[in-house]
């Protein structure tokens, strides 16, 4: 099977009810993601999302969406801040379609990168 | 969740831990393995996230997020400021099933000053009951 051009977005608009609870889930409660008093005092001026919140994201879109295929590796850079309240979108480009590599990423609003990289895929079950 | 540490990231139980500081990570070190759950908990805090999961494999990101929680248990107390720069995962066996314990043991790979900013590799390996899960090198700026 053939691997598709693009692998649909998946969209998330963040909230400060959501980051706490990501902070449950990965016990990661550094007050720059959930203390707006504390955020203010720092270079970002207010709370932001914990980054691999957003590469959660991107797993889950190539998994949801793209179910004939698995995600075998991954190399991403963390390029921007996502502020919390700003929506995710990933995003997944083919670009050697022998290999099963993507162009791979998010963004918040029209074309800010928040992280970026590669990933490789290969048929799930060959 | 337990934590088994080894002799680099353990104190007496009278000393309080000191502060790991980019000085005293050396390439090969281990900080332990630590057990993680993929309970219903998790599982919750998950979906209330991104939404339910059909079927009974956990989904690869609730294995990175595993990860990411056996990284900040593991490597404690760390300055503040730190930025998580990088991240590269390998998926090195089946995704295992909700319910499952993931043994994650963190080691650091290796260190650098790059245009003076403080790099630190560390390395996770995923397994479950001896079976490869995954790895993962996460790249930190480290503040102090």
């Amino acid at each position: 099977m053939g691997f598709p051009a693009n692998i649909p977005p998946a969209v998330l608009p963040t909230s400060a009810a959501m980051v706490a609870r990501y902070a449950d889930l990965t016990h990661d409660y550094n007050r720059l993601h959930l203390d707006a008093e504390f955020a203010a005092t720092t270079s970002f001026g207010q709370p932001i999302a914990h980054g691999t919140l957003a590469l959660n994201l991107l797993l889950v879109a190539i998994e949801r969406h793209c179910p004939a295929h698995a995600l075998i590796a991954l190399d991403i850079r963390f390029t921007a801040p996502t502020p919390v309240g700003a929506t995710l979108t990933t995003f997944a480009h083919l670009t050697d379609p022998v290999a099963g590599v993507y162009e791979v990423g998010a963004t918040i609003g029209p074309d800010r990168i928040v992280l970026q990289g590669t990933a490789r895929l290969m048929p799930a079950h060959p | 969740m337990s934590i088994r540490m080894t002799d680099t990231a353990s104190t007496t139980s009278h000393d309080p831990a000191p502060l790991w500081t980019y000085d005293r990570f050396g390439a090969g070190q281990v900080f332990g393995t630590v057990d993680i759950a993929l309970d219903a908990r998790r599982r919750a805090d998950f979906e209330a996230i991104f939404g339910p999961v059909a079927g009974a494999q956990a989904p690869r990101a609730l294995v990175l997020a595993a990860m990411m929680d056996a990284y900040l248990l593991a490597i404690v107390p760390r300055p503040a400021g730190n930025v998580h720069a990088r991240q590269t995962l390998e998926f090195t066996g089946p995704a295992p099933a909700f319910d499952a314990v993931l043994q994650i043991t963190l080691s650091c790979r290796d260190k650098e000053i790059r245009r003076d900013r403080r790099f630190v590799h560390f390395e996770a390996t995923v397994t479950h009951a001896g079976a490869p899960v995954c790895r993962g090198i996460i790249t930190s700026i480290w503040a102090e």
